[in-house]
């Protein structure tokens, strides 16, 4: 009985020293930088910032879209395991969204592997009565699992979100805090 | 009577007047008569002979121990695999379930530029 007790206090101290040795342990935050863009079919110049002039350059050689729009960016923190959102209202169009995962793992060396489980965005149009907002009218939703890698910029996106037959995309950038 | 119908007839036992007739005269067929009797009388001879007694020895095996080792391997790499091993995700095939929007994964030229493009499936299909 004596040695078995001793093989899993063994078993146990083992699994408790490679839990603290783990990148896991040591990493606090992981920072998400989201860029909202939108793609039109309308002739204009790109209105985007610098950092993600690459970027575009690259959607304008994939899609056929005429140029893209920066609406909104935030920055989201949370904690390895943890579920994290915000939300907010995009200036021109004054529509509201809701950015937000479900749970955010790293894994591997420097760069980090930032994996992402059921990261949603949904953009809606609020209805009001008597100057008060009383529901919300989703417009569209985009709700996936990824996989990035710390500072690749990850372009998520799905076309014809409004009649016009804009494009939604998101421009993600993970960065690990330790 | 010639050769080519008068083998055929040798090889399916057949000894008609015609037969031993070109037989006779025959020497080609003759060759051909002698090598079917050698045949016949060899086959004879087989069928009286006795086969040995063939025995098969099946090794014993233990059919649990593969399985009790396998269980061991298992807990022991459950035990010290790293934590920081990527998580397994569960695949799913858009293909299952047609409600379920396809994701394209698209590489750039640029490397530091990765694009998944959501692909909504039509209602109704």
């Amino acid at each position: 009985m004596k040695p078995i007790i001793w093989l899993a206090a063994a078993a146990a101290a083992l699994v408790w020293g490679q839990e603290k040795a783990s990148p896991d342990a040591a990493i606090k935050n992981v920072e998400l930088t989201v860029y909202l863009l939108s793609g039109t079919q309308a002739a204009a110049s790109d209105d985007v910032p610098q950092d993600l002039a690459s970027t575009v350059k690259q959607l304008h050689s994939v899609f056929s879209y005429k140029s893209y729009k920066l609406s909104d960016s935030l920055v989201l923190r949370g904690r390895p395991g943890d579920t994290a959102g915000t939300s907010g209202i995009l200036p021109e169009s004054g529509l509201h969204y809701n950015f937000g995962y479900r749970r955010v793992q790293v894994s591997g060396g420097k760069p980090y592997m930032v994996h992402i489980d059921f990261l949603h965005i949904a953009l809606s149009s609020p209805i009001s009565r008597d100057g008060k907002v009383i529901n919300n009218n989703e417009l569209a939703s985009i709700t996936t699992s990824l996989d990035l890698a710390e500072g690749q910029k990850t372009v998520v996106g799905k076309s014809s979100f409004n009649n016009a037959g804009d494009a939604l995309i998101l421009v993600i950038v993970p960065k690990v805090i330790e | 009577m010639n050769c080519e119908v008068c083998q055929p007839l040798l090889g399916s036992g057949e000894r008609s007047d015609a037969v031993e007739e070109h037989l006779r005269a025959c020497p080609e067929c003759q060759a051909v008569d002698r090598d079917l009797s050698a045949n016949a009388i060899a086959l004879e001879t087989l069928r009286s002979e006795a086969m040995p007694a063939l025995v098969m020895k099946i090794p014993r095996r233990r059919p649990y121990g593969w399985v009790a080792a396998a269980a061991a391997a298992g807990l022991l790499i459950g035990m010290l695999a790293p934590r920081n091993a990527p998580p397994v995700r569960r695949a799913v095939s858009s293909h299952l379930n047609k409600t379920e929007p396809l994701r394209i994964k698209m590489l750039t030229p640029d490397p530091d530029v990765v694009i998944y493009w959501i692909v909504e499936s039509p209602q109704g299909e």
